[in-house]
C-alpha cells in the first residue's frame, strides 16, 4: 500500500498498513467526536445518542456506517488531498464506435456544458434510452481534463452492469470497480465505478460524480449517503443526476429552476414505452388461499408461455413468492421452468442469469427486480400492484422492463388490483405523459 | 415508528394472536415480525437432552455420546433457543465480529426470560468470558449483552499464556483439559453451589465443558448451560 492509495480518501487507521499509517501519523483525525450527549462519526458524518453509540468498556461506536466496518473511538482517520496525478491523453479515450440518436445527441451536448459549471445537474430519461451511452461524450471530456470521476449507484447490480460496458468503452483507461462484495482491491484510478455506500470513504476526491438510479433505496432515504455523495465530490464538482423516476422533491426543484435538468422522453428504437393494462380482479387473495389462480390470469400467463416469451411476476411482499410459485407451477405446462427470487435471496445472481440464459421461463420476484434488469422480450405482470410497496417510480420502472430491445420493441404490462389506487393511478398517468412528449419529440 | 434493525424497513406489528401472546411482556421489537421469524426456533419437546440440539426424537446426540465416552459423567442438559443455521451465523457475524453492539437487543429480553423461565432457584449464572484482548478490540462480551437484569458471578477469566505440560505426563482428566482457556477467578472455594453457565453458541460443548470442569474442581455442585443458538 503507498499513499496514492489515500489520495482523496477517508481511510481507518485499521485500513491501512501499519507503514503507511507510521509515515502519516501526524495526520490523524479522530474518528468519533463527542457533542454533548450525541457523539458525531467523522467517517458518514451521522450523529447518534451516547446511550445508543457507548461500548460497556467506555468507548463509543458508530452503529450507521458499520457495514463498511465499524468505527469507533479508538480508531483515527487518514486522508491526503486529491492532487489528479493521472497522465494526459494526446487522443480521445473513447474506443466505442456507436453513435447516439439525434435526441441523445441533444442531451448529451447539454451534459458537457453542465461539466463546466460546478452544481447539481439532472439527466431525466426514460427506461430504455440509452442513457449511459449518453453519458460517453461528457465522460470522454473529463478525462481529458484529468479530472477525476465517479459512476456511482445505489444498486450493486447496477454497477455490475456499468463496468464492463464503461471498460469496452474506454479502453486506455483502467476503471476501478468497488462494492461490498467486488473482489478488485482498491486502486487509484481516473475512473471508479461504485455502490453510493462505498462513497463514505472517499473526501473532495471527484471533480464529476455521476449517481444512476438516484431514486432507488437505499440512498433516496437516506441521508448519510446523501452527505457521503456531497462529501466525496470537490467544492467546485458538478454532480449528476440520473434516473427515469424523478422524487417529487426533484420534480420540485425542476420546477422552481433549482435543479437544471436535461430530458430525454423517448427511447433509443424511438418506440414509446408499453402502457400497462390494469385489471381490477376483487378475489385474486382469496383464490391463492385456495391454491388456485383467477381464470383470466391464467390464460394470460399460458399464452405468454405458448408464445414462449419470458416474464416476471412482481409480487407484494416475501411471504407470496412461495404460493404464487406453487400455483404457477401446476397451471402452466410441465415444461415452463420458473423460480422465485428475492433480495436477501442467496441463489439470486444465479436464478437472474439462468434467466438471461433461457434456462428458465419466468420469475416470481419482489420488487428488486424493478431495476438494472434487462431481458429482451419480456412481459410482466403485477400481483397486487395497489400495495403499499409498489410505489409510483416503482411501478414506472416494472413497466419499463417491456419493450427494451429493437426487435420486440413492446410487450404486456399488467397490473393487477382489487383497488384502482392513487399509485396506479399516477404511474399509469405519468407513462401516458412520457408518451405524449415522447410522440411530440418524433414528430417535431 | 421504529425502523427494524435488520432489514431497516418500519417494523409494523399485525395483531394476530400469535403476535399478541408472544410479545405480551416484551417491549417494543427492535426488528420486524418477518426478520423475527427468519430466525428457527427450536421447540424443546424434541431436543437431544444431552445439549439442546434440535432433533427428530429426544435422545442423545452423537457428540453427547462422545462427552460421555470422554468420561464426562453429568451432561451440561445445555436448553438453547434457536438453531444455529445460516440466519443465525449471520446475526452473530454482525453482532459480534462487526461488533453491532446495538443487536443484542434483538434477543436480550426473549434470551433473559428463557433462561429465568427454564431455571429453578438457587444457582449462581456464569457468563462465558472473552479474553482481555477481544474486549478491549470488541468492547463488551457478547454474552453478557444478550442478558438483562441476570446478576452474574464472575467466577471464570482467561488464562494468560502458561507453561506447556508434556502431553505424555499427564493423567487421562489432565488430558481431556488440554488447551482449557480459563482458569477460577472466584475469591474461595465453591461448597456445592449449583452453577448456571451461559454462552452465546453450543457448537461442540467444549467451551462450556472446559468451563464446567474449572468450576467442578472449585467443588460446584450440579452445572447446566443455556445457549442463544445451538
Ligand atoms: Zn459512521
Ligand atoms: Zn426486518
Ligand atoms: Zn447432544
Amino acid at each position: 500500500m503507498d499513499k496514492t492509495e489515500l489520495y482523496g480518501r477517508l481511510l481507518l487507521d485499521t485500513e491501512l498498513t501499519m507503514e503507511l499509517r507510521r509515515s502519516l501519523i501526524d495526520r490523524a483525525q479522530p474518528a468519533v467526536v463527542q457533542q454533548g450527549n450525541y457523539i458525531e462519526c467523522q467517517r458518514c458524518l451521522s450523529k447518534t445518542r451516547k446511550e445508543q453509540a457507548m461500548l460497556p468498556n467506555g468507548t463509543y461506536y458508530c452503529p450507521q456506517c458499520i457495514l463498511l466496518g465499524r468505527v469507533s473511538s479508538t480508531n483515527q482517520l487518514y486522508h491526503l488531498n486529491e492532487p489528479n496525478l493521472f497522465s494526459k491523453l494526446t487522443q480521445t479515450p473513447l474506443s466505442w464506435q456507436g453513435q447516439l440518436s439525434p435526441f441523445q445527441q441533444n442531451c448529451s451536448k447539454k451534459l458537457i456544458k453542465a461539466l463546466d459549471r460546478p452544481g447539481k445537474y439532472l439527466m431525466w430519461a426514460v427506461t430504455g434510452a440509452g442513457k449511459t451511452e449518453m453519458l460517453f461524450p461528457m465522460l470522454t471530456k473529463a478525462l481529458l481534463q484529468k479530472k477525476r470521476i465517479c459512476l456511482a449507484s445505489p444498486r450493486v447490480d447496477v454497477c455490475n452492469e456499468l463496468y464492463p460496458r464503461i471498460v469496452a468503452a474506454f479502453r486506455k483507461i483502467t476503471p476501478v470497480l468497488l462494492h461490498g462484495h467486488s473482489k478488485q482491491s482498491y486502486q487509484y484510478s481516473q475512473l471508479t465505478i461504485c455502490t453510493t455506500h462505498q462513497l463514505l470513504r472517499f473526501q473532495h476526491a471527484f471533480d464529476l460524480l455521476i449517481i444512476d438510479e438516484v431514486d432507488a433505496f437505499p440512498f433516496v432515504n437516506s441521508q448519510m449517503l446523501k452527505k457521503a455523495a456531497k462529501r466525496a465530490m470537490k467544492i467546485s464538482g458538478t454532480l449528476v443526476y440520473l434516473t427515469a423516476t424523478p422524487t417529487k422533491n426533484m420534480l420540485v426543484r425542476i420546477k422552481q429552476n433549482k435543479l437544471p435538468v436535461s430530458y430525454l422522453p423517448i427511447r433509443f428504437h424511438r418506440k414509446l414505452l408499453p402502457v400497462p393494462q390494469v385489471w381490477l380482479l376483487n378475489h385474486w387473495q382469496n383464490k391463492l388461499a385456495r391454491k388456485k389462480f383467477p381464470v383470466k390470469l391464467t390464460n394470460c400467463l399460458r399464452k405468454w408461455s405458448k408464445d414462449a416469451l419470458p416474464f416476471l411476476v412482481f409480487v407484494p411482499n416475501i411471504e407470496l413468492l412461495k404460493p404464487v410459485l406453487q400455483v404457477l407451477r401446476s397451471v402452466l405446462p410441465k415444461n415452463v421452468l420458473g423460480d422465485s427470487v428475492y433480495s436477501a435471496d442467496p441463489q439470486r445472481i444465479t436464478k437472474v442469469q439462468a434467466m438471461r440464459d433461457h434456462q428458465l421461463n419466468y420469475l416470481v420476484t419482489t420488487t428488486i427486480l424493478e431495476r438494472g434488469v434487462t431481458f429482451p422480450s419480456l412481459n410482466v405482470m403485477i400481483l397486487g400492484a395497489d400495495e403499499r410497496t409498489f410505489s409510483v417510480s416503482a411501478l414506472v420502472q416494472i413497466a419499463g422492463r417491456v419493450g427494451r430491445s429493437q426487435k420486440r420493441p413492446y410487450g404486456d404490462v399488467i397490473f393487477i388490483c382489487q383497488d384502482y389506487v392513487k399509485n396506479v393511478k399516477d404511474a399509469v398517468q405519468q407513462i401516458k405523459d412520457l408518451n405524449k412528449k415522447g410522440d411530440k419529440l418524433l414528430n417535431e | 415508528m421504529n425502523k427494524c434493525l435488520m432489514c431497516g424497513r418500519e417494523i409494523k406489528i399485525k395483531l394476530t394472536l400469535k403476535w399478541l401472546l408472544s410479545m405480551q411482556h416484551l417491549k417494543d421489537p427492535v426488528i420486524c415480525q418477518n426478520c423475527m421469524e427468519s430466525f428457527s426456533k427450536i421447540e424443546l419437546r424434541s431436543i437431544c437432552p444431552g445439549c439442546g440440539r434440535r432433533q427428530k426424537e429426544r435422545r442423545l446426540c452423537q457428540d453427547c455420546q462422545r462427552w460421555l465416552k470422554m468420561g464426562e459423567e453429568n451432561l451440561l442438559k445445555n436448553r438453547a433457543m434457536f438453531v444455529y443455521d445460516v440466519v443465525m451465523k449471520e446475526y452473530m457475524q454482525r453482532y459480534k465480529f462487526s461488533g453491532d453492539y446495538q443487536w443484542r437487543l434483538i434477543f436480550q429480553e426473549q434470551f433473559t426470560n428463557f433462561i429465568k423461565q427454564n431455571s429453578q432457584q438457587n444457582y449462581l449464572y456464569v457468563a462465558i468470558p472473552v479474553d482481555q484482548q477481544t474486549f478491549n478490540t470488541r468492547g463488551f462480551n457478547q454474552v453478557e449483552g444478550l442478558l438483562q437484569n441476570i446478576e452474574l458471578s464472575e467466577l471464570l477469566e482467561f488464562q494468560t499464556k502458561q507453561g506447556h505440560v508434556k502431553q505424555s505426563t499427564k493423567t487421562r482428566k489432565a488430558r481431556m483439559e488440554t488447551g482449557q482457556p480459563f482458569k477460577y477467578k472466584g475469591a474461595r472455594k465453591l461448597d456445592g453451589e449449583n452453577i448456571i453457565l451461559l454462552d452465546d453458541i453450543y457448537t461442540t460443548g467444549r467451551t462450556l465443558y472446559h468451563a464446567k470442569h474449572i468450576l467442578e474442581a472449585q467443588g460446584a455442585g450440579s452445572i447446566y448451560s443455556f445457549t442463544l443458538a445451538r
